[in-house]
């Protein structure tokens, strides 16, 4: 009778929208009332020789994260990042479970079946009546982001590049309304290919970010007017950086046996992971699905302006400026020293 | 540590010798140049600094070398309407935009030819602690680079080489005959220099439509002149005027021109070496508020790039020391454009 | 009188002695939230004074060192400094090595604090729909470095070599390690907040 029972229950396929809330195992989190910072700190990056091999060394300073409307980190007030109904999470889930949304609002798969996928991810987009526009006040930004107003936060981070004896170049820069929702880093193991492999988005939604390329009340850079004269100002800008597509083009990061890194997005057609040559139709197909679902990279700046934005008062105005829909069919960088 | 005979003579230190003897065997040998530079810096990034007319440059090298085949729907730079900055320039028209770009090409079995890039480097120019300038630049850069070019500003000289023949099929008769006293028959090979113009053959290196010859420029004689020398002094009396030179056209749309080879294709990048055979050297586009003299790596001369956004795609030497335009097309391909190849996998040629 | 009071005061000292303990029912147990916690104050010191496979040697040379001698100053210092602890991972069979170098400092906090909380209000209205219970942890104060240094970057070898001296003298000239990002650290990191951590599924 149980048996009976249980064999006429029908099994039904999850849609799209109900797989997409069926994650595996993991768990989220949600940062309350945070801020951070670390101007009372000395970080210090020394990685960059200059010509004669001596080491550059990079501080880091000022470095701020607060809540939207502190001023450039002036007033900084405590910010919750993530939603308890769309946190971050670090979860370990089956490749055909998880999904990415694409360009037109439809989520579709990008992880090969079968494998088990770690996954950490920032807060997740959301279609439907409460999507949020990512930029506020600008639609070609999407309004598919979760993050609501009072989770967008400012950040800023200046650096001192001490290039040559009496020279330090500064770059300081702003943040405002910064949301990062979206963004991913997925890791699997790669059978044929016996190695890691990824795929990772990074989407930054910005209402403003301004680079001042000096610090503020040393020389030349002490009245407002001086400060806006020496400062990039980006506004509206937004990145939706995709590197590798799982199902065919995962993103692939070595060691070469000399000690130099490489990084390859490879062809995703025409040979399979365990090298054997694929015929014409089967590489038409994979190139369609390609082309149709791998998320692309957009990289929009609606206004970039320097200073004034006005040339008889030594600014500029760049206006909008836009990298559009790249698709990477093949990427291979490989590191050598300088 | 040098062997010390000295000590040799204490007893204490006989013990102390045989003890260090494995060590004192050891010699000092002055490192080379290139050990040394090996045990101090290990990294793929550096930093270097100039001047030069108060302008004070910094810039980022990355040793990386780039293989890539990319699609991009658009890349666009410097959409603005400005009377001061940009007079007399369309509304809505961009320093920079070409549609459908790409690197690289892709063959009928799907392999891939990339566009190949070696040490980019990102540089930033000064005026006190100003930012004035920002150029992203490619030391060496080989392959084709497709587009639907709508509009370009910046330093893209063309050489346009070829037999005559082209010439021949697009003259008139008497512009034939003309050509035939020259000494230029359809087997000679002509040369001609071009650059961004306007529709009259004028100068136009911002948000320039057509490439062509300038008012004043004239073909001339690579090979195979029927009469020598006379042939060029000749061929110096059909000078390009107004996008024509007798009544052939010396300006084409960009838009005509689908994929454009950067640097030489004929020449195989070896694989060993770190540097691209062949390629085009000092690529770059910048953003800057005012024009900007940016340093050339090769050739070690600053040249100016104007305010806004510009690319520059300079001559370059190359393996003779001979001074070459980065982008050479023949006279069939000028008249009648180049096909854009194809940049994508699967059916798809374009548009992917 | 005195009797009275004391008489008065052993009752109430006895009235509790009455009272029976009872064990509570799991009802009555699950509705109570318990008031318990942890608070956390720590100090990490790794490798502050160099560790065991290498022992600093007396300048920055790498020609000079002895085998088992290694400094991690920067290129072209003039002191050598004591090296921290290395983690080297390889991804792939064949493959080479990313490593976590120099791995040192003094790292202090005070007031980590993790307790469970029930959220079911707040958060801008998500609270409600949430109900759960999650695992909070206090963000410290303040983070106090002292020292604190690493370096992410690749090798081809998993243990570090010296490039510079030959292989009979305890060196290998063909290792090769390329350092990608690296940073010290010193000074305070003022924070304040909660991270908040539930299972999903």
């Amino acid at each position: 009778m149980l048996l009976s029972g249980a064999a006429q229950a029908e099994l039904q396929a999850l849609d799209d929208q109900e797989l997409s809330a069926v994650q595996g195992a993991g768990f989220g989190f949600v940062l309350d009332g945070i801020l951070l910072d670390a101007s009372g700190a000395t970080i210090t990056v020394n990685d960059i020789n200059n010509a004669s091999g001596q080491n550059v060394p990079i501080s880091v300073k000022e470095f701020y994260l607060g809540a939207t409307g502190s001023n450039k980190g002036a007033n900084l007030n405590p910010v919750n990042i993530g939603r308890l109904d769309h946190p971050f999470e670090i979860t370990l889930a089956k490749g055909e479970t998880l999904r990415t949304l694409r360009d037109d609002g439809q989520w579709v798969q990008t992880t090969p079946s079968n494998v088990s996928v770690l996954e950490f991810k920032f807060p997740e987009r959301l279609t439907g009546a409460g999507g949020q526009a990512c930029i506020s006040g600008y639609a070609a930004a999407g309004s598919n982001c979760s993050s609501r107003a009072s989770e967008r936060v400012d950040l800023g981070i200046r650096f001192d590049f001490q290039v040559a004896a009496g020279r330090t170049d500064i770059i300081n820069l702003d943040f405002s309304e910064l949301v990062m929702d979206g963004s991913y880093l997925r890791l699997w193991g790669d059978d044929p290919r016996g190695q890691l492999v990824g795929e990772a988005r990074v989407n930054l939604f910005a209402k403003s970010l301004q680079l001042m390329s000096c610090a503020a009340g040393t020389a030349n850079c002490t009245s407002a007017q001086e400060q806006t004269a020496r400062t990039l100002t980006l506004s509206n800008a937004f990145a939706n950086i995709s590197l590798g597509y799982g199902k065919s083009q995962p993103l692939l990061f070595d060691v070469s046996s000399n000690g130099q890194f490489v990084l390859e997005l490879p062809n995703p057609v025409t040979r399979a992971a365990n090298g054997s040559a694929r015929p014409a139709a089967e590489r038409n197909t994979i190139a369609s699905d390609f082309y149709a679902n791998a998320p692309r990279t957009n990289i929009v700046i609606d206004n970039l302006k320097a200073g004034t934005g006005s040339f008889s008062t030594g600014g500029y105005n760049f206006g909008y400026n836009a990298i559009q829909g790249l698709s990477i069919n093949y990427l291979k960088v490989t590191s050598r020293d300088l | 540590m040098r062997p010390t005979i000295g000590f040799a003579k204490n007893a204490i230190a006989l013990i102390c010798v045989g003890l260090l003897s494995s060590t004192a065997h050891a010699k000092m040998v002055e490192l080379a140049d290139t050990e040394l530079s090996e045990v101090t810096g290990q990294a793929f990034i550096n930093l270097t600094t100039d001047s030069s007319a108060g302008i004070n440059y910094t810039r980022v090298n990355f040793g990386m070398n780039v293989d890539t085949q990319l699609n991009m729907n658009k890349l666009q730079l410097g959409q603005y309407n400005d009377s001061v900055t940009r007079p007399g320039e369309g509304l809505g028209t961009s320093d920079i935009l070409i549609n459908n770009f790409a690197l690289g090409t892709v063959n009928a079995d799907d392999t891939i030819n990339p566009f190949k890039i070696a040490n980019p480097f990102l540089e930033l120019a000064y005026s006190g602690n100003k930012v004035v300038g920002v150029r992203i630049g490619f030391g060496e850069a080989k392959g084709y680079l497709s587009g639907d070019i709508q509009s370009l500003t910046g330093n893209i000289p063309v050489k346009i080489e070829g037999t005559a023949s082209p010439i021949y099929k697009a003259a008139s008769v008497g512009e034939q005959i003309l050509l035939g006293f020259a000494g230029v028959y359809p087997s000679t090979r002509l040369e001609a220099d071009a650059t961004l113009v306007k529709s009259d053959g004028t100068f136009d290196p911002v948000r320039g439509t057509m490439a062509g010859m300038l008012n004043g420029q004239t073909l001339g004689c690579v090979s195979g002149c029927g009469l020598g020398g006379i042939s060029d002094a000749l061929l110096s009396l059909f000078a390009s005027s107004n996008c024509k030179v007798l009544s052939l056209a010396t300006c084409f749309p960009l838009s005509n021109f689908g994929s454009l080879p950067v640097g030489n294709l004929s020449i195989a990048d070896n694989a060993n070496t770190a540097a691209i055979e062949g390629a085009a050297r000092g690529f770059f586009i910048s953003m800057q508020t005012q024009d900007v003299a940016w340093k050339n790596q090769d050739s070690g001369e600053f040249m100016t790039a104007l305010k806004g956004a510009f690319m520059n795609m300079p001559q370059y030497r190359d393996a003779n020391g001979q001074l070459v335009a980065p982008i050479k097309i023949n006279f069939e391909q000028a008249f009648n454009g180049i096909l854009r190849q194809d940049t994508c996998l699967g059916t798809a040629t374009v548009g992917c | 009188m005195i009797s009275k009071v004391w008489l008065a005061i052993s009752a109430l000292l006895a009235m509790p002695a009455f009272a029976e303990m009872q064990a509570l029912d799991d009802d009555t147990l699950s509705s109570m939230n318990g008031q318990g916690g942890v608070y956390l104050s720590g100090e990490f010191s790794i490798n502050k004074d160099g560790g065991v496979l290498w022992s600093k040697p007396v300048s920055n040379n790498p020609s000079t060192w002895t085998a088992s001698q290694r400094s991690c100053a920067n290129a072209g210092a003039t002191t050598p400094e004591n090296c921290g602890m290395r983690v080297a991972i390889r991804s792939e069979a064949d493959g080479g090595w990313y490593v976590l170098d120099n791995l040192k400092g003094v790292f202090s906090f005070e007031g980590l604090t993790l307790r469970t909380r029930t959220i079911n209000s707040g958060f801008n209205g998500d609270g409600a729909a949430f109900n759960q219970d999650v695992l909070e942890f206090g963000l410290p104060n303040e983070v106090k470095f002292k020292d604190g240094s690493f370096a992410f970057g690749v090798a081809n070898q998993g243990g570090w070599q010296n490039k510079s001296l030959s292989v009979a003298n305890g060196g290998n000239p063909s290792y090769q390690q390329t350092n990608i990002f690296s940073a010290k650290i010193d000074g305070t990191i003022r924070m304040q907040g909660n991270v908040l951590i539930f299972p999903q599924n």
